[in-house]
């Protein structure tokens, strides 16, 4: 279908150009070559009538005036016509047809008229009348130059004076040109003027033939060469573009079978360039395509790495719940969402002993895998040494010594780290840089706690942190969050702050951890709608039920 | 994030316009790799900053270690949402505030 659209239209939109330009063409030269043989032609009947002047004014001077010296006057005077005067009627008759003469007439001027003597018009021929002529009135000029010229000068045709004894004009509704010419008696006197009138729409006639054959010739010749056109276009063009069209409908499986193509096309010129130019394409999109092949298995493999990645992140922190089911005084939630594969927040919570349990919440500079990474180290470190240490403030200052020592990135932690004595409800905390605790005591309300703040750990060897204490009564909850909480953002920019964080827990304040969390979850996401999680999100809760 | 950067010798005043988060610091930190060498007086200020995250954080971080060796740096015309942040870090006795 489309195929023949093609051909159809390349073939004729050429054709159809070359018609155009070539009528173009023949149309300028008929007009040019028209222009030249009206011309020509004009000058040739002119010539034509002048010679029949001429011949007609002899006849006319023998006839008339030599042979049996009746004269002028006494045909006009007697009005009566002799064999003299038929024979002569015949000449010019003769001339007439000889010439291709429109009319001629011999006739003598007066001041106000002209009489005939003789005219090829049958209508007045033979009748010598005085009358105003309505075919030679208007050109009274004309007439006393033939009158006044003298033959041996001016009607010599090689002295050109001959623009004064002819004009042009319409009479009984044909263009005309009239040559006027003197009759001499033997004295060289004119005593009559000859007009010979020769049609010019004959010389257009004429023309119009010779013009109408040039056309005729030139679309014949015309015709033949768009025809020869037509088919060299369909071999060296169409046909060739056709091939390559296949070859370009087959590429996507030569593509996918990794084949080269070859279009055979070898005319030499443009095409065969647009040809290789395909075939290297072909090529080069099998490579391009191994190496995207490569690349996504590349790719792949990344991915399922950290899909593996953010199993073991997932897996090191402490995320089966109930976590201590066995245990009264105290119920524990915390949940981590990465906002990539891996993320760099996390939480822990370890019992250090029978009374005791350690509570982490941190969130490393950066994201993705180099969070990532520093994360694990600083989890192992954190849980270690408050194992060790048993002190949130000597914990955090031995971790911070051993971050710092081997720190190139210069990355660091955010940490709130807290150990709660579960007899007493007594709840040793240092914060390291990290955002403030919500604290509910019983019967109370959330509201953040405003603790003692340090530098973060991993930026400065030999930093002290601040230790302190809070007494949780029972039933007290104590709700940590990472600023991917905090500074959760909607479409419009704004953060969902502190503030609304505390409006959704108060409004959940009476619930256990596990939906504390989850409403939280749910209102920053409702917060946040269809902008992308920037940060991760994580969040703890812990209720003191006391011993 | 726009930053405008004034350079007058060994002055240098960085005004970024706008957050500073993941997604911006690398700018920052471009701006500053670009322009620290020789500066002795290093100015940040704030004013226009409606967002400094931990990302951002890091970069003036770092640069007040590599400041701490040519000579001083401040910041100024911090805001408060800006200076609960440094409040919450620990970082208002690292950095010189005006």
């Amino acid at each position: 279908m489309s195929k023949t659209k093609i051909i159809k239209s390349l073939a004729f939109k050429t054709t159809l150009q070359l018609f155009s330009i070539i009528i173009g063409v023949s149309l300028l030269a008929a007009v040019v070559i028209g222009i030249y043989i009206h011309n020509y032609l004009a000058a040739q009947f002119r010539n034509y009538a002048y010679e029949a002047a001429l011949k007609g004014t002899a006849v006319a001077s023998s006839k008339l005036l030599t042979s049996d010296h009746i004269g002028i006057d006494s045909y006009i005077k007697s009005g009566k016509v002799d064999e003299n005067y038929e024979n002569l009627f015949l000449n010019l008759l003769l001339i007439k047809d000889d010439y291709d003469l429109q009319r001629c007439d011999v006739f003598v001027p007066h001041e106000d008229h002209i009489t005939y003597v003789i005219s090829s018009d049958s209508q007045i021929a033979g009748e010598f009348l005085d009358k105003q002529d309505p075919y030679y009135g208007e050109e009274k000029d004309y007439v006393s130059n033939a009158m006044n010229a003298s033959l041996d000068t001016e009607l010599d045709p090689e002295k050109s004076t001959r623009q004064n004894l002819y004009t042009q004009n319409v009479k009984d509704g044909i263009k005309v040109v009239t040559y006027y010419m003197p009759v001499l008696d033997e004295n060289g006197k004119a005593v009559a003027v000859f007009a010979a009138s020769y049609s010019s729409d004959k010389v257009f006639q004429t023309m119009w033939i010779a013009v109408s054959r040039i056309i005729g010739i030139s679309l014949a010749v015309m015709v033949l060469s768009v025809g020869i056109l037509f088919f060299s276009i369909r071999k060296h063009v169409i046909k060739p573009i056709a091939q390559l069209t296949r070859s370009v409908r087959t590429m996507k499986e030569n593509v996918k079978n990794k084949q080269a193509v070859s279009t055979n096309i070898r005319t030499g010129d443009e095409i065969e360039e647009l040809a290789v130019s395909f075939e290297k394409m072909n090529t080069d999109l099998i490579g391009y395509i191994d190496e995207n092949t490569r690349m996504t298995a590349e790719k792949q493999r990344i991915d399922t790495e950290l899909g593996l990645a953010t199993g073991i992140q997932a897996g090191m922190l402490p995320d089966q719940f109930p976590a201590f089911p066995d245990r009264k005084d105290f119920d524990i939630y915390a949940s981590m969402k990465p906002a990539k594969e891996v993320g760099g927040d996390f939480y822990d919570f370890f019992l250090i002993d029978e009374n005791r349990l350690g509570i982490v919440m941190a969130d490393v500079s950066g994201k993705g895998v180099p969070a990532a990474l520093f994360m694990m180290h600083s989890k192992i470190l954190l849980k270690s040494y408050t194992l060790m240490k048993q002190s949130p403030k000597a914990a955090l200052e031995e971790v911070n010594r051993q971050i710092c020592e081997h720190n190139p990135e210069q990355m660091f932690v955010t940490v709130w780290l807290g150990v709660l004595d579960l007899k007493t409800g007594v709840l040793t905390a240092a914060n390291a840089g990290h955002e403030k605790p919500a604290v509910k005591q019983a019967g109370d309300r959330f509201a953040l706690y405003k603790d003692k703040h340090g530098l973060m750990v991993g930026y400065m060897d030999g930093v002290r942190f601040k230790e302190y204490e809070l007494q949780l009564t029972k039933g007290a909850k104590l709700f940590l969050y990472t600023d991917g909480v905090a500074e959760a953002t909607n479409a419009n920019e704004e953060l969902f702050g502190t503030d609304r964080m505390i409006d959704v827990l108060r409004t959940v304040e009476n619930k256990p951890p596990k939906e504390i969390v989850m409403a939280v979850d749910a209102a920053v996401n409702e917060f946040v709608g269809t902008a992308p999680q920037f940060d991760d999100l994580t969040m703890l809760c812990i209720e003191y039920h006391g011993a | 994030m726009e930053i405008t950067v004034n350079k007058n010798g060994t002055e240098l005043t960085i005004i970024p316009i706008g957050r500073i988060d993941t997604a911006t610091a690398p700018e920052l930190q471009t701006v500053v790799d670009e322009n620290i060498s020789g500066v002795t007086d290093l100015t940040f200020d704030l004013q226009k900053l409606k967002y400094l995250s931990s990302a951002g954080l890091r970069v003036l971080m770092s640069t007040q270690k590599i400041m701490n060796k040519q000579g001083k740096m401040r910041l100024v015309h911090v805001n408060e949402d800006v200076m609960d942040v440094l409040d919450m870090t620990g970082l208002t006795d690292v950095f010189e505030i005006e």
